[in-house]
């Protein structure tokens, strides 16, 4: 349903209060995306620093 | 003698050079047509649409595609990213050419196009977007001239004029970021005027913001993109160093394509929340925005981060095509299918026949320089005097 405002300052409260909402799941899910994006990287950090200690 | 003449038939006669060759003349037949007739025959421009898609296409799409040149310089010269060098001259090569093109398509757009250079010459029209987008453009192609220039004077032999330019790499660089930074996102404050004709869901005063971060999608997207076709293409052009620093690139590229796509995305979510816009979701346009969104940004950042994880090179590659088409969906989205959306359907702009043909036209010309210069200059292989320079 969209609801309807009768002044702009009851707009920008509605707009904002859920933009600001948006805005925190959004970087939560960034930070969580990053995790994702980078996890692999870690383990194959791991695996050649274990390749370089057998080396040695 | 007929054998010499049978082999030279066939050399010429590839599908490739019959294909362009037929839209060659068909664009240089459009081309006659368009400066002896005018607009007024060859496009179904209007008052309600002054710009159709050769501002659409050639111009926005052209803009963001030709993006690679900024973000492969900055990556490699600005962060220091020295594994990625070897894209660096087709990056810098594409965006030369793609600029380039959009302002040769420019010249078919603008009523009186002998009169480009008055906003420098004449007045400086220093209140308008379009003023500042005019000059950046301006600027960025001699930037991307320049630092283009190095890989012609190799091939030429002009060895101290190539030292000089090569000297110049790291200032045009920085140019070259400032000024697509404020050209890229100035191309999308340009829609910033007509809050009544573009769609809602479209219209938001983020654009330039939009436009600006996109731009780096697209860029990164391109570089692949345009690595693989040149991949099948030229791979005979290639040498040792841009073979080997090509699956990395890829997954470098793809991985920054990812992060970038999903602030892309975030973004866009703020734009609709700030508008309040969420229940035009549910409309025939909210759907094609959603086949937008989801379709090509979700999807592409959630195939980014697939082929990223799993070290799979040939769908990054795929996803570099697909995020592609996407860029070239959302410029045509804010230019031309969401603008003037409330307008009747036998009012709306659809493009003439003639303006896809010079759109085609110059796809084909750009296509047919890139080949011409790959085939014959260091762009795709290091000029054997100068490797010890890089």
């Amino acid at each position: 349903m969209h609801p309807v405002f009768y002044t702009l300052h009851s707009f920008l409260l509605h707009t904002e209060s859920i933009t600001y909402l948006v805005m925190l799941i959004s970087l939560l899910s960034i930070l969580g995306f990053w995790f994702f994006l980078t996890e692999r990287d870690n383990d194959q950090e791991e695996e050649t620093q274990q390749r370089h200690q057998g080396h040695h | 003698m007929s054998g010499e003449n049978t082999a030279v038939n066939k050399s010429i006669f590839t599908p490739f050079n019959l294909i362009t060759g037929v839209i060659v003349i068909i664009g240089l037949f459009i081309t006659v047509i368009r400066f002896t007739k005018g607009l007024g025959a060859t496009t179904n421009l209007s008052n309600h649409t002054p710009w159709g898609i050769w501002i659409g296409f050639d111009l926005l799409v052209g803009v963001a595609l030709a993006a690679g040149g900024y973000v492969t310089s900055a990556a490699v010269y600005i962060f220091g990213m020295k594994r990625y060098h070897s894209a660096v001259r087709p990056a810098v090569l594409t965006g030369f050419l793609g600029y380039l093109f959009v302002v040769i398509a420019l010249h078919y757009d603008v009523g009186r196009p002998w009169r480009l250079p008055y906003p420098f010459l004449v007045g400086w029209g220093t209140t308008s977007l379009l003023f500042e987008v005019g000059l950046c453009v301006a600027l960025y192609l001699s930037v991307l001239f320049l630092e283009f220039t190095p890989a012609p004077l190799e091939w030429l032999g002009f060895k101290k004029t190539r030292n000089l330019a090569a000297k110049l790499t790291m200032v045009l660089t920085i140019f070259g970021v400032v000024l697509s930074t404020l050209h890229q996102s100035s191309l999308g404050a340009l829609f910033l005027i007509a809050p009544s004709k573009l769609h809602p869901l479209w219209y938001s005063p983020y654009l330039p913001v939009f436009f600006f971060v996109s731009s780096i999608i697209a860029g990164l997207s391109m570089v692949m993109f345009e690595g693989a076709l040149s991949h099948k293409a030229f791979h005979h052009k290639m040498d040792e160093t841009h073979l080997s620093e090509s699956d990395p690139l890829v997954l470098g590229f793809g991985k920054a394509a990812a992060l970038v796509l999903a602030g892309y995305f975030t973004i866009k979510i703020v734009g609709v929340t700030a508008g309040n816009h969420w229940h035009l979701l549910t409309t025939p346009y909210g759907y094609w925005f959603l086949v937008e969104l989801l379709g090509f940004v979700a999807l592409p950042c959630f195939l980014y981060a697939i082929g990223v994880r799993e070290k799979n090179v040939k769908l990054i590659r795929f996803t570099a095509g697909w995020t592609v088409a996407g860029i070239v969906l959302n410029r045509l989205n804010v230019s031309v299918i969401a603008f003037n959306y409330h307008l009747p359907a036998g009012e709306r702009y659809v493009p003439h026949w003639m303006e896809i043909g010079i759109s085609v036209f110059m796809v084909t010309l750009l296509i047919l320089f890139f080949r011409f210069i790959v085939t014959r200059m260091p762009i795709l292989y290091e000029h054997p005097d100068y490797k010890e320079t890089h």
